[in-house]
């Protein structure tokens, strides 16, 4: 049969294949291309870029855990400035999409963040990080509740003519509520999900291994649980959802485009084997071709046409966010929306 | 940066256990054994159970064997990883990413046999470029080389190369007790004066009782009956309860050693007070000392930033501010670039 298809498209961004390096795992590329050619991803997810340099926690920054690992790195990174000058132009050279993951703590930083890259050469796609805290609310996270995922996604949206992607916390009551949020928002699609907030403690020195105390967690160990959050994601939005959550085999990223993702990224993955990505993009494409399936996007959300009702499906399932702007009531249409996930 | 890393396999060739806990594995792997200089290591994926453990675990290159494409690294089992590791039997494989990070900075020896470029902090030449810089001057520079434990293995490879560039060197190797000895039969045995090796004719000193097997061999090249002339290597070994060697620590030996003077460099890996002892005696001698350092890691590319370490103002007079990475910036750092309060 002839090969099969796998390109892909997430906003304005086409994709020669369906598998991205996830934000904060592959840094701006460099190190990884010295290992494989990494022009054969489908898009490469930039580490978190901030408005001023962050030099970051300190250490330890890493725990292991069975099958997982803990992280509390701390967004360092150069700043928007320094990404802008030494490291964009040499990631555009690539050849392979490229989407800025952008942390701010007020919609002002989030948007002169945009702002900033709205004209940097080689930004396909800004992935917005609404995991970090708001100090506008309390130092709550953005994405601890629809309406402040909906007030930052609109607010970049205002500035930047890129696709725009939403990166979803799965710290939160209802994955649905803040993904239904960011599409009204007028994200191109939401990714989901970032760690998993929990805690390390050392039983010899008898304290929090982390100076942060909580730490995200990542790896296999989440996996089953960011599948949940992308079928429930998936149900409620009609914007492509980029999987994420422990993926490090081609059956894994498999699993996340039959439960309704369009793409995926690989993380902790990478750690593992660093040609993790390239190793899921064969695999994908051998899945494909020993079924005779045409194209990568025929397999997305493929298993739910063999769920439950309880499990949920596109067509049936309520709005759980609506804008406060664009209704009278003050509270959410279900209540289910609205959570308090003590991110820090 | 040196040879690109790449991940492959290696072939287990030997795995044998050389002390409580202590292991010493040869490893088949054409790559590695060619492009790895003194004080790189390899991240090693632990077979075992899908993704448990899921971190690869970093070891330092003991030795090399280019012309049998093998290597050497030595582990003591503290986990579950290691402990995987220790049942390893010859023809098994293993998953090797590497050879990985900046070796040592070796004291370039000029045609007046200075110090060349040695303590300047310039870290232009990267990955152990400077080996094999050697002019005259044998037997006049000397260097010191200090090992805390199994922290001797980067410095079994690092004192190859510096025997062979012509400088000579001082081996401090320090242990809790004889049985934790490991690798003393791997240096350079053209030695002078070394009380450990029976048989030297320049030291005919019985070898004390209990030395690992191999260490009391006539020393190869030793041969000043004949008038050798070679750069001189001295070993010296200190065990904290006196089994083997002189009773104290590594450090107390070293102290002697330094004040000894002529000392141009000093090399040094083991625990972290270990390391913040021989800084500080670098200091009040004046003999600037490079530390290899470890770290709980993740990548080993650099990409992830986990393994960060607290840089001191030399490094920010680089443009090194913030946290450095043991993988990427490091392991081997020159001490006055990190803060050694901070790890451990």
């Amino acid at each position: 049969m002839a090969s099969a298809d796998l390109a892909v498209t997430i906003g304005a961004i086409k994709m020669k294949n369906p598998v991205m390096a996830a934000s904060g795992t592959f840094g701006f590329g460099r190190e990884f291309d010295r290992v494989f050619d990494i022009s054969a991803l489908g898009a490469i997810v930039t580490k978190g870029i901030t408005l001023k340099p962050r030099a970051g926690n300190p250490p330890p920054r890493l725990w292991e855990t069975p099958c997982g690992l803990l992280n509390s790195v701390g967004l360092q990174n150069p700043g928007v400035a320094a990404f802008i000058r030494d490291e964009a132009p040499r990631l555009a050279a690539y050849g392979v999409p490229v989407i800025v993951n952008i942390s701010g703590d007020s919609l002002a930083e989030f948007c002169e963040l945009a702002s900033c890259l709205e004209d940097a050469p080689g930004v396909d796609g800004l992935e917005v990080n609404v995991s970090c805290p708001n100090i506008h609310a309390g130092g709550r996270p953005f994405a601890s509740d629809p309406e402040s995922v909906y007030r930052v996604t609109a607010a970049v949206r205002r500035v930047t003519g890129k696709t725009l992607i939403v990166k979803l916390s799965p710290n939160v009551a209802g994955i649905a509520g803040t993904a239904q949020a960011a599409e009204m928002g007028g994200a191109d699609a939401v990714s989901c999900v970032n760690t998993y907030l929990g805690i390390a403690i050392d039983s010899e020195r008898i304290r929090p291994v982390f100076s942060r105390v909580f730490a995200g967690l990542s790896g296999p160990a989440i996996k089953p649980l960011a599948l949940r959050a992308v079928w429930e994601a998936a149900s409620a939005v009609r914007i492509p959802v980029v999987g994420i959550g422990g993926i490090c085999s081609p059956q894994d990223a498999i699993e996340f485009l039959l439960a309704g993702a369009s793409a995926v990224a690989i993380g902790t993955g990478n750690f593992i084997s660093p040609v993790a990505c390239l190793e899921v993009v064969e695999g994908i494409r051998s899945y494909l071709e020993e079924r005779g399936i045409r194209a990568a996007t025929d397999l997305v959300g493929l298993a739910k046409g063999h769920a439950g009702h309880a499990a949920g499906s596109h067509s049936d399932e309520a709005c759980v966010y609506e804008p406060k702007e664009r209704k009278a009531k003050d509270d959410f249409a279900t209540g289910k929306g609205r959570s308090h996930g003590g991110e820090q | 940066m040196g040879s690109a890393p790449a991940a492959s396999t290696a072939i287990v060739l030997e795995n044998r256990q050389v002390g409580p806990g202590c292991y010493r594995m040869r490893l088949e792997n054409e790559y590695i054994a060619r492009c790895a200089v003194p004080g790189q290591f390899v991240h090693v994926r632990i077979p075992g159970p899908p993704l448990d453990p899921l971190l690869r675990r970093p070891f330092s290159v003991c030795q090399v064997e280019p012309s049998h494409g093998a290597f050497l690294i030595l582990y003591q089992v503290v986990g579950r990883g290691t402990r995987m590791l220790s049942t390893l039997r010859p023809g098994d494989k293993l998953d090797v990413l590497g050879p990985l990070g900046r070796g040592f900075e070796m004291l370039r020896v000029g045609g007046g046999g200075n110090e060349g470029s040695v303590g300047n902090n310039s870290r232009e030449s990267e990955g152990g470029n400077g080996i094999g810089s050697v002019g005259s001057g044998s037997g006049t520079v000397k260097v010191a080389l200090v090992a805390g434990g199994l922290g001797i293995a980067p410095l079994i490879m690092l004192s190859h190369a510096i025997f062979r560039s012509g400088v000579g060197f001082v081996f401090v190797v320090g242990a809790r007790s004889g049985e934790l000895l490991a690798g003393l039969d791997l240096i350079p045995r053209a030695s002078c004066g070394n009380a450990l090796l029976s048989g030297c004719p320049a030291n005919p000193e019985p070898a004390s009782p209990g030395i690992v097997q191999g260490a009391h061999l006539p020393p190869s090249g030793c041969d000043m009956a004949t008038g050798y002339t070679g750069p001189c290597c001295e070993v010296q070994v200190v065990t904290e309860d006196g089994s083997v060697g002189r009773r104290g620590l590594v450090t107390d030996a070293l102290r002697d050693v330094l004040a000894g003077g002529d000392i141009a460099c000093a090399y040094a890996c083991g625990p972290a007070g270990m390391l913040r002892e021989v800084a500080r005696l670098g200091e009040a001698f004046h003999v600037p000392v490079q530390v290899s350092l470890e770290a709980r890691m993740a990548c080993g590319l650099g990409a992830c930033l986990g393994c960060a370490v607290k840089a001191r103002e030399a490094a920010t007079r680089s443009g090194r501010a913030g946290y450095l990475r043991v993988c990427a910036d490091g392991p081997v750092f020159w001490a006055e670039e990190v803060d050694l309060d901070g790890i451990g």
